[in-house]
């Protein structure tokens, strides 16, 4: 376990490494000037030259890399010119909106793919196979900043059952204030129910849209993960000892299936944090994704390479932990042994 | 060939060509230019005159649509191509070299794969400064490690059966089994990725072209109309923001089911 | 006197393949009977068929009476209460017919707790401990918490008779019970099955391709060929009364007699109606 665990720590390390010497090539080296790149077009050159000075763009490429990496890992992410704020300061304010999407969108995920899975899996039939099947090419193939616009038409334009794209509260409501910055959950803590249903329900149409692509993903993984299990003879011999077909789908089938299916968090978490960046535009919603979109918008890119970056590092860091956690649940990684 | 004939492999297929004959034809029957604005009909509704509407500055909607059609299917076999031939060679070079090199090429592949496909195809177009042509080749490179992993595991795969060392004993040499061994096994998988990949170009060079970084404003294409009509979605000119999306969602579902159907017809698992 | 097992003309295909075609087969109380064949003969299919586990593409016809009252394959429900605690069933491959990610005593107790609904936790994990002592598992109240892969091939195909057993059923299946097995384990295993049976005096069927394994646990022998039961004969007179392919079947067997010379292959007794005209 040890051994393992030291080996995925190592390769990740590496990943890590590559990820930023990759960001760091695609952004410092290439042809563009990257002190222009941070400071916009606005900026006289004086001021460019100056960051030059700065940033160390005259130093070799080596002491270069070392610097832009030592201080990405110590959180000095850069300024952003359009806002006038430092990038840490924006990142840390507009987290929690999209934490919050974040997480509906994997619930929102998680429980209709799992659902729609097993019933297509349970009872195999035109329908319960059918709609899954047709939910998931769909979701696999629906450009997701479409669908929210077009979710917004049909929902909110036509019947009117859902908000406008005017972010996580209508004006007038004050933020619930609390310690996590989720408005759910603060609402909850605070008993305030009326606020946690005004901010679920501004919370729905987002969170489906971004969870989509997730929702597609897994539930098509699932699907055939289940399949395979299902067609697996322990499933037949558990049957021949008297269990019922419910149970043995519950009990066997289902632990077998979701192992493999878990693995590919870090994916999704991935997808998340790059749909959040076309969802964010589409509901005006006020999260780290929207703040990417305006600084690609008004090319102030120092807000942008900060995020992109630290979304190779969640992701990578999320897939250790699931190969961790993975390690520790299945037996026969944990124990290694066997014949 | 008897692969086509199967249903999964034919419709999607079918469908396929179907979309690039009509925006390939399209103009013939349809000429009128998809850049001329016509103030004369701003805004108007899907009609006898514009199939599917003209937009705030009076271009034909349909016309927009074939052209972005064009460009986007045109992008999406130039994204295939440009990640299939450096990818395969990426990969093969590693299963065939194996030790460092291998290690090297392939923790270079997990590093690109770390980064969301879509923001590592902004960091590259936003540091080759920016358009079209600069989010092919960050896409493009996304597509790397697709291509690469897939082509070392198939290589690998293939070199460790037995009739390979048979060829080998008969004193064949490693470039003529490759060619000759390795690569019409490796030909099916590496067309099932394409056919995805070809889906993948289109849907993630709309979403870069809605903040942005693709294709740039007057340009007809999908993605770059979606931003431009949703000013409009929400005031009753849906047909701006649906048309366009219906293209994308048709033509990458096609890809996807392409993609499947050929997997399972070559006896892959099934999806 | 009633039969514990009659099986009367039935048939199984799938899509145009025809897996067994009028099979009639009926066994008595105690009857210990090898099934014998090729792979490919149908002989899994008969089992799987009786217990009503067939894949649900099969298209299955006949009847097959079981202490009397045909079974009831239609209801589902009612088969689970056949299977596991009247008809006992082994798989071929050990290693696979366990959950990976789940503990052997978790294995014991399901099966236990679905032949005997009113057991308790506590209980039927005393009870699984009894059950491995007696296939001959050492230190059982340790080994109930470890995963099939810190088993072996051999341990683990006892622990799947003890869990065959738990129901005390009428008749067992077995399925090529020990062909993964290495030689010597093989003999332990086909062993303790044989003083199993004998003791509890259960209908026994052993499907095999091997006659002789059938030979050491079996008294007498049913030939499949081509989905059809081509001959049964009590294993005494398999020698002087067998049909034409049971002597080749025979004769492909290897045994002392026989050292140095090649051993002879069935070569044209290519099923010719494999596949219905339609």
């Amino acid at each position: 376990m040890i051994r393992i665990a030291a080996s995925r720590l190592a390769t990740s390390l590496i990943a890590l490494l590559g990820a930023a010497l990759f960001a760091f090539i695609a952004l410092r080296v290439a042809p563009g000037d990257a002190a222009r790149l941070v400071l916009g077009p606005f900026a006289t050159d004086e001021a460019v030259q100056a960051l030059r000075v700065k940033m160390g763009l005259d130093d070799p490429l080596p002491v270069q890399f070392w610097h832009y990496l030592t201080s990405f890992v110590s959180g000095d992410w850069g300024w952003s010119y359009s806002l006038g704020q430092s990038v840490r300061d924006l990142l840390g304010e507009r987290f929690p909106a999209t934490l919050e999407l974040g997480l509906y969108a994997f619930l929102f995920a998680l429980v209709a793919a799992v659902s729609l899975a097993v019933i297509g899996a349970f009872r195999r039939g035109l329908l319960s196979d059918g709609v899954p099947r047709a939910l998931s090419v769909f979701a696999l193939a629906v450009p997701q900043f479409w669908f929210g616009i077009v979710a917004l038409i049909i929902g909110f334009e036509m019947l009117g059952l859902f908000p406008g794209p005017s972010g996580r509260l209508p004006p007038g409501v004050t933020a619930p204030a609390g310690p996590t910055g989720l408005y759910t959950i603060d609402a909850l803590l605070a008993g305030d129910l009326a606020t946690f249903a005004t901010a679920l329900h501004y919370l729905a149409l987002p969170a489906i849209t971004l969870g989509l692509l997730p929702f597609g993903f897994l539930l098509r993984l699932l699907r055939a993960n289940l399949l395979d299990v299902a067609g697996e003879p322990f499933v037949l011999v558990a049957r021949a000892q008297g269990q019922s077909h419910f149970r043995v789908f519950l009990r066997y089938v289902l632990p077998n299936a979701i192992i493999p299916t878990l693995m590919a968090s870090g994916l999704i978490l991935g997808q998340l944090l790059a749909g959040s960046v076309l969802v964010e535009r589409v509901f005006n919603w006020p999260g780290a994704g929207s703040l990417v979109t305006q600084g690609l918008l008004q090319q102030d890119y120092s807000v942008v390479q900060t995020f992109i970056l630290l979304s190779a590092f969640i992701y990578i860091l999320a897939n250790l932990f699931v190969d961790l956690l993975a390690a520790a649940i299945d037996p026969r990684i944990a124990r290694g042994a066997g014949q | 060939m008897s692969i086509i004939r199967s249903v999964p492999v034919f419709l999607p297929l079918a469908l396929l060509t179907v979309l690039a004959g009509a925006v390939v034809v399209g103009p013939l029957v349809w000429p009128i230019d998809p850049y001329t604005m016509d103030f004369a009909a701003i805004l108007a509704p899907p009609g006898p005159g514009h199939w599917m509407g003209t937009d705030s500055v009076g271009r034909d909607v349909l016309a927009r649509f074939l052209a972005g059609g064009r460009l986007s299917l045109s992008v999406g076999v130039i994204v295939m191509l440009g990640g299939l031939v450096p990818g395969a060679i990426i990969g093969v070079i590693a299963a065939r070299a194996g030790g460092i090199v291998d290690m090297v090429l392939m923790r270079a592949m997990d590093s690109i794969a770390a980064f969301p496909p879509i923001l590592l195809a902004m960091a590259v177009a936003i540091g080759l400064g920016g358009g079209l042509w600069t989010a092919v080749i960050g896409v493009i490179i996304s597509t790397l490690p697709f291509f690469a992993r897939l082509m070392r595991s198939e290589v690998l795969r293939i070199m460790s059966h037995r009739f390979v060392d048979a060829a080998e004993s008969m004193g064949a040499t490693p470039a003529f089994i490759l060619l000759w061994h390795v690569s019409p096994h490796a030909a099916s998988t590496m067309l099932v990725q394409c056919a995805a990949v070809f889906g993948y170009a289109i849907i993630t060079l709309a979403g870069l072209g809605f903040v942005g970084l693709g294709a740039e404003v007057p340009t007809a294409e999908w993605g770059v109309m979606i931003t431009e009509g949703m000013k409009y979605a929400l005031t009753g000119q849906w047909w701006l923001t649906v048309f366009p999306g219906l293209g994308i969602l048709v033509a990458v579902s096609a890809a996807n089911l392409l993609a499947d159907g050929l997997s399972a017809t070559m006896g892959g698992r099934h999806a | 006197m009633t039969g514990l097992l009659d099986i009367r003309r039935l048939s199984v295909a799938f899509g145009p393949t025809r897996a067994l075609s009028d099979i009639d087969l009926a066994l008595e109380p105690g009857t210990r009977l090898g099934l014998v064949g090729e792979s490919g003969s149908g002989k899994s299919t008969l089992g799987l068929a009786v217990l009503g586990l067939l894949p649900p593409d099969a298209a299955c016809t006949g009847e097959v009476r079981f202490q009397g009252e045909p079974l009831p394959w239609s209801d589902d429900r009612a088969m689970t209460r056949v299977r596991g605690r009247r008809i006992g069933f082994i798989y071929q491959d050990p290693m696979a017919a366990f959950s990976p990610v789940h503990t052997i005593g978790t294995h014991i107790t399901r099966a236990l707790r679905a032949a005997h609904p009113g057991v308790g936790r506590r209980e039927a994990l005393d009870w699984s401990v009894a059950l491995l002592e007696e296939v001959e598992i050492n230190k059982p109240r340790e080994r109930l918490d470890h995963y099939p892969n810190e088993y072996s091939g051999g341990m683990l195909q006892r622990v799947m008779i003890a869990a065959a057993l738990v129901g005390d059923p009428d008749l067992l299946i077995a399925d090529e019970p020990t062909t993964a097995l290495d030689v010597t384990t093989q003999a332990s295993v086909l062993g303790m099955l044989d003083r199993i049976v004998e003791a509890r005096g259960m209908g026994f069927i052993l499907i095999s391709h091997d006659l002789g394994v059938v030979a050491e646990a079996c008294r007498e022998v049913a030939v499949m060929y081509g989905g059809k039961l081509i001959q049964r004969v009590a294993l005494a007179d398999l020698k002087a009364e067998a049909h034409p392919y049971t002597r080749a079947l025979l004769e492909a067997r290897p045994t002392f007699g026989k050292r140095g010379q090649r051993l002879s292959t069935i070569a044209d007794f290519l099923p010719s109606d494999w596949f219905d005209d339609a």
